[in-house]
């Protein structure tokens, strides 16, 4: 089969789109767009069956990785040393191809629905183009079966989350937005290849940039990296994931996904929360035999995932804007998938990437259902009621909601719960210093993540769904807070679609999206519902592995991840969690429904811990405190005022005035008159004879 | 008369040379400088057929040649009198002068 067919349909769809232009109308548009996708989504799952089949088949006797290869061409040779242009399936791969094509599919159809109302109908295709662009980068960074093809997906994937953040480029704010997420992932960027060439240097002559190869290289001779737990290869590990904390947000490169939100809502669904951010983790699982033959740098990755858990749930409690509360859960949620794969369970880790990737587009894609029924409205003060109005929004969201805060049943129960589990039963950091309290610590932070989680996600249902409609009076009221002025905030900010309507929403209730926009949501929260099936926990599925677990397996097998084998208090622990949760949703009930008074005063009683949760830690304020105006001085001062305008203009304009004098010198020597060129012709003519007749 | 040696030839050309280089880098008028350039040329027919008629004598091949190429740098020089005069007369409609040190135009 061919496997390049994938990633070139959506090449092809952006392509046909762009040509077409401003020629086809949004139906077109995104009528090939979406073909391309779909059409590449039924490849994608062909292939993973395929893949599948394999695994059952010869390949698996052989204890080989069951895959699916496409060698297209050479891409650059230097001597012993070629990289090709190849694409690789394994069933890791298989499984992100799926997602990108599944969930993109159902986001695709949804955006033609949901670009009804941008105000200049003639930009519509650049959307389009944009999102099948992204696509077919995301499948090669997932496809590529070495570093270069997966970086220029890398690449280009962040290219096209900062097109799409800037959509609405006329938008200052947005514009900005895009280029502050573009730089925070080009400093990611950076340590990724440090880490590249980090790792190519110490191969020496056995270097490859084939992750089959590399592979193969490194286990039968570790001691190129340093062996294991070595500096070498804590080294290129901890730069590896230097580049992952900026593509999937963690601390302390998160700063950028909040004020992605500034996009479309159907990309902050498809990039922003389903699959570009969870390529960093894609990355750390590709590179599995790299990172665990280092503990420090897997304790590293836990702890900041732990960190960046607990950090963003902290935040998004306070946050008023729905997209916004979603932005930084999607942060928590990656930080328990590096938490997962930094305790040595990578298929943990993944496996939350998937039913992060349903439930997360679902509640993403229902709340841009939601914006779109109320014109642009993000801000959930002005909400409420909805579940009157929006019947079939709230029946989805609703699944979203269980299963991110962790119901039993739900999707997001299970990958959650043994991400908690194995935090709390790995073995991996025993050597390290404070390695065996680390793990309990570990599971600590993840579990009040996991509170806040409930707590914030219960608060968003209930201010969004619950109460009755208060986006009848405009202006916003009063609940003592002042979250203005903040980049990407505004639904002011960009005023499509409002001009029929005027401003004043109150003239008509809101109502339910077309179907175009409920039918991708339904899909995705039957997904959320029964997506923990899976990968079921060994304890509900007697004794066994899961699905996914054992499909992944081959990838995984050869690193062995020490847990504990003692399960006593594996459902001890489980209770725990989830009374916390259900006292948590308790809480967030008596005070968005039963006491909505409560929530200012208490924010009134602890001002500095409610202001600094919803000014995000004024994190972004220490950022531009100790490193932009750093840089910014310091580029003017010194790099402008100093190397540019003395040493660079200087040696280029002395340069310049050098030539200058030295020709004015010589334009004495230009007299116009016809007699003194002659003369210096008579005396070169003179030298010469002179010149001959001593010289004989 | 007989026979005037090789070197008498030379010698006369040299001066005339001379004197022609003299006239072309000292003189002002452009009809003097024309006419220096023509003596110039002049020398060095001179020389061409003191050159022939000393290779004649000395039965060398081809010695006709400096005969040749004297005929040669006449017509070159009929021709080029021509265009050096009809080059000095359009000067002189233009700016009412022959003087080569008023015509300066070109000064860098």
């Amino acid at each position: 089969m061919m496997l390049a067919l994938i990633p070139a349909l959506p090449l092809l769809g952006a392509l046909v789109n762009a040509i077409l232009n401003k020629r086809a109308s949004r139906v077109v548009a995104g009528g090939i767009a979406s073909t391309a996708v779909v059409l590449a989504a039924v490849l994608s799952f062909l292939t993973f069956f395929q893949v599948q089949g394999m695994a059952h088949g010869e390949h698996g006797a052989h204890g080989e990785v069951p895959h699916v290869a496409q060698h297209l061409w050479t891409w650059m040779k230097a001597g012993p040393f070629s990289v090709d242009f190849g694409l690789r399936v394994d069933p890791l791969s298989a499984v992100m191809i799926c997602v990108i094509t599944g969930i993109g599919s159902l986001i695709h159809i949804y955006s033609i629905g949901y670009m009804t109302d941008e105000k200049d109908a003639k930009s519509v295709w650049r959307f389009f183009v944009y999102l099948n662009l992204f696509v077919f980068s995301m499948l090669l960074l997932v496809m590529g079966d070495s570093f270069p093809v997966m970086f220029v997906g890398w690449e280009g994937v962040g290219l096209c989350s900062y097109l799409l953040i800037g959509f609405w480029y006329e938008n200052t704010e947005y514009a900005k937005a895009g280029k502050k997420a573009f730089v925070t992932n080009r400093v990611g960027d950076f340590s990724f290849i440090l880490g590249l060439f980090w790792l190519f240097w110490s191969l020496g002559d056995s270097a490859t940039m084939n992750f089959v190869e590399l592979q193969k290289v490194v286990e039968a001779n570790p001691a190129l990296v340093g062996g294991a737990g070595g500096l070498t290869i804590t080294g290129i590990c901890l730069l590896f994931f230097g580049g992952a904390t900026g593509k999937s947000a963690q601390l302390p490169l998160y700063v950028w996904l909040p004020d992605a939100m500034a996009g479309p809502t159907p990309v902050s669904a498809l990039i922003h929360a389903a699959t570009m951010v969870t390529s960093g983790i894609y990355m750390i699982c590709r590179l599995n035999f790299l990172f665990a033959m280092s503990p420090a740098a897997m304790a590293v990755i836990a702890t900041i995932g732990a960190l960046t858990a607990l950090f963003a749930a902290t935040i998004a409690v306070t946050q008023t804007d729905i997209k916004k509360v979603l932005a930084y859960s999607t942060v928590s949620q990656l930080g328990f998938m590096f938490l997962g794969v930094g305790v040595g369970s990578f298929d943990g880790g993944f496996f939350h990437v998937l039913t992060h990737a349903f439930f997360k587009a679902l509640m993403f894609l229902g709340a841009g259902s939601i914006i779109h029924a109320l014109h642009h409205e993000q801000d959930m003060r002005n909400m409420g009621g909805l579940r009157k109005y929006m019947p079939v929004t709230f029946g989805t969201f609703l699944m979203g909601y269980l299963a991110i805060i962790g119901f039993p049943g739900f999707s997001g129960f299970f990958s959650k719960d043994e991400i908690l589990w194995l935090t709390f039963s790995t073995e991996l950091f025993q050597g390290l210093p404070l390695g065996t309290v680390m793990p309990k610590v570990l599971w600590a932070m993840a579990t009040t993540a996991a509170l806040f989680t409930a707590f914030y996600m219960s608060r968003l249902m209930f201010m969004t769904f619950a109460g009755s409609y208060r986006g009848g009076a405009h202006g916003h009221d009063d609940h003592g807070n002042g979250a203005h002025g903040h980049a990407a905030h505004g639904h002011d900010a960009h005023g499509h679609g409002h001009g029929g309507h005027g401003h004043g929403h109150g003239g008509h209730d809101p109502h339910e999206s077309p179907a175009v926009i409920t039918f991708p949501l339904v899909v995705l929260a039957l997904l959320s519902l029964f997506g923990g099936l899976l990968n079921l926990s060994p304890w509900a599925n007697g004794g066994h592995h899961g699905f996914l677990s054992t499909f992944l397996h081959p990838v995984f097998q050869t690193v062995k991840m020490p847990f504990s084998a003692d399960h006593t208090l594996e459902f001890p622990l489980m209770g725990l969690t989830l009374l916390a949760i259900a006292a948590s949703v308790g809480l967030a009930y008596h005070l968005y429904v039963q006491a909505p008074h409560k929530p200012a005063a208490i924010a009134a009683k602890m001002k500095r811990l409610y202001e600094g949760s919803l000014h995000k830690w004024y994190v972004d304020e220490i950022y531009e405190a100790t490193i932009l105006k750093p840089l910014v001085i310091g580029s003017r001062q010194v790099l402008w005022a100093v190397v540019d305008t003395l040493i660079i203009d200087g040696a280029v304009n002395g340069a310049a005035s050098a030539a200058t004098g030295l020709g004015k010198l010589h334009a004495r020597v230009q007299t116009g008159r016809v007699q003194s060129y002659a003369l210096g012709i008579a005396a070169g003519a003179a030298i010469l004879v002179l010149a001959y007749a001593l010289g004989t | 008369m007989d026979q005037v040696g090789l070197f008498p030839v030379l010698a006369v050309s040299a001066v005339l040379f001379a004197t022609g280089v003299a006239g072309v880098l000292t003189r002002r008028n452009a009809l003097i400088v024309f006419m220096s350039v023509e003596l110039m040329l002049n020398a060095v027919n001179l020389s061409f057929v003191g050159f022939a008629r000393d290779f004649a004598a000395r039965g060398v091949q081809n010695a006709i040649d400096g005969h040749v190429f004297t005929v040669f740098v006449m017509a070159v020089a009929a021709a080029e009198a021509a265009v050096g005069l009809a080059l000095v007369i359009l000067l002189f409609r233009n700016r009412v002068t022959v003087d080569l040190d008023e015509l300066d135009r070109l000064k860098g």
